[in-house]
């Protein structure tokens, strides 16, 4: 189980909240124009970052109010919370490595694969 | 309209173990909504409900057994505890503020509220709720949305000292006998 800091009410137990998947991904402005594989991109493609993602959550059994989350998939350790709105915090930098340090994206599970 | 509701449980009231469990008789709510950089929202819910809204995350503003409490940053719940004002301030808020930019929606039945009393009552909460009572609930006058089992529950905290603890709980009428069967089997 996570505690998640809501901006608004504080430390909470997981349970309380909802994850949203991926966030920023901005809605692309003229979908006419799109082809089919555009769209289903918008629509369904993630990255499923293993390391640092930007997430949004909700905070649904409490305020209800939406906001971003930026967590390492790999530990689930919390880096950083704040406001729909806001840009997200200079992370990149200093970016968490995989515990196994594989690559972030599209490495699947090297322990598990090599077994 | 008029403002009456037959209360879920038939027995309202129930002590075990040190520990009352109450369903409080018809309390009138608003669910108001607003936005708190509108000043004329601001000055105008303020004078009809006679105080200022509270702003602060997870607290409650009184005036003579009214509540104001907090909801989340553009949504208040006026809960009407023996104030027998609900009409005449449900009536005046739809006059004074503005329909465009506010929302107020008679809940009155949406909800029951639930009232524990005795001096384990932090204890017999903290069975069922993940909730961290003693600090999200530290003073009285707090306020908490969270769930209780699987349940969701408002939940403020009405006492100032320990030796006297006093909380409600505002639940779905539906789910009303479950919570109150689980309470008392808590109470063992
Ligand atoms: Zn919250």
């Amino acid at each position: 189980m996570l505690l998640i800091n809501c901006p608004y009410c504080g430390e909470r137990e997981q349970e309380e909240f909802t994850c949203g998947g991926e966030a920023h991904i901005e809605r692309p402005k003229n979908p006419p124009d799109l082809s089919d594989d555009q769209w289903a991109d918008y629509l369904f493609l993630r990255q499923n970052t293993k390391g640092l993602q930007y997430e949004r959550w909700n905070h649904s059994f409490g305020c209800r109010q939406w906001f971003n989350v930026a967590r390492n998939t790999a530990t689930d350790e919390i880096l950083a919370i704040y406001k729909i709105g806001e840009k997200p915090p200079p992370l990149e930098s200093n970016e968490p490595l995989t515990p196994s340090g594989e690559p972030h994206i599209g490495s699947g599970n090297f322990s598990t694969s090599k077994k | 309209m008029t403002l009456s509701r037959n209360t879920v449980l038939e027995n309202i009231k129930i002590e075990k173990n040190g520990i009352t469990i109450e369903e409080l008789p018809f309390v009138g709510k608003i669910n108001l909504r607003g936005n708190t950089k509108d000043r004329d929202f601001l000055s105008n819910a303020g004078s009809v409900l006679d105080v200022l809204i509270p702003t602060e995350p997870n607290t409650i503003i009184t005036n003579t057994d009214l509540q104001i409490i907090w909801l989340s940053p553009n949504e208040w719940l006026l809960s009407f505890l023996k104030n027998e004002n609900f009409i005449k301030t449900f009536n005046e808020l739809n006059t004074r503020l503005n329909p465009e930019k506010t929302s107020i929606t008679d809940i009155s039945e949406n909800k029951t509220i639930i009232r524990i009393e005795g001096n384990k009552t932090t204890e017999l909460l903290r069975k069922f709720m993940i909730l961290n009572i003693d600090e999200t609930l530290k003073d009285n006058l707090k306020v908490a949305q969270t769930i209780f089992v699987k349940i969701p529950i408002l939940i403020t905290r009405n006492h100032l000292n320990q030796e006297k603890q006093s909380f409600d709980i505002y639940v779905n009428r539906s789910h009303t006998t479950y919570l109150r069967d689980l309470l008392l089997d808590g109470c063992n």
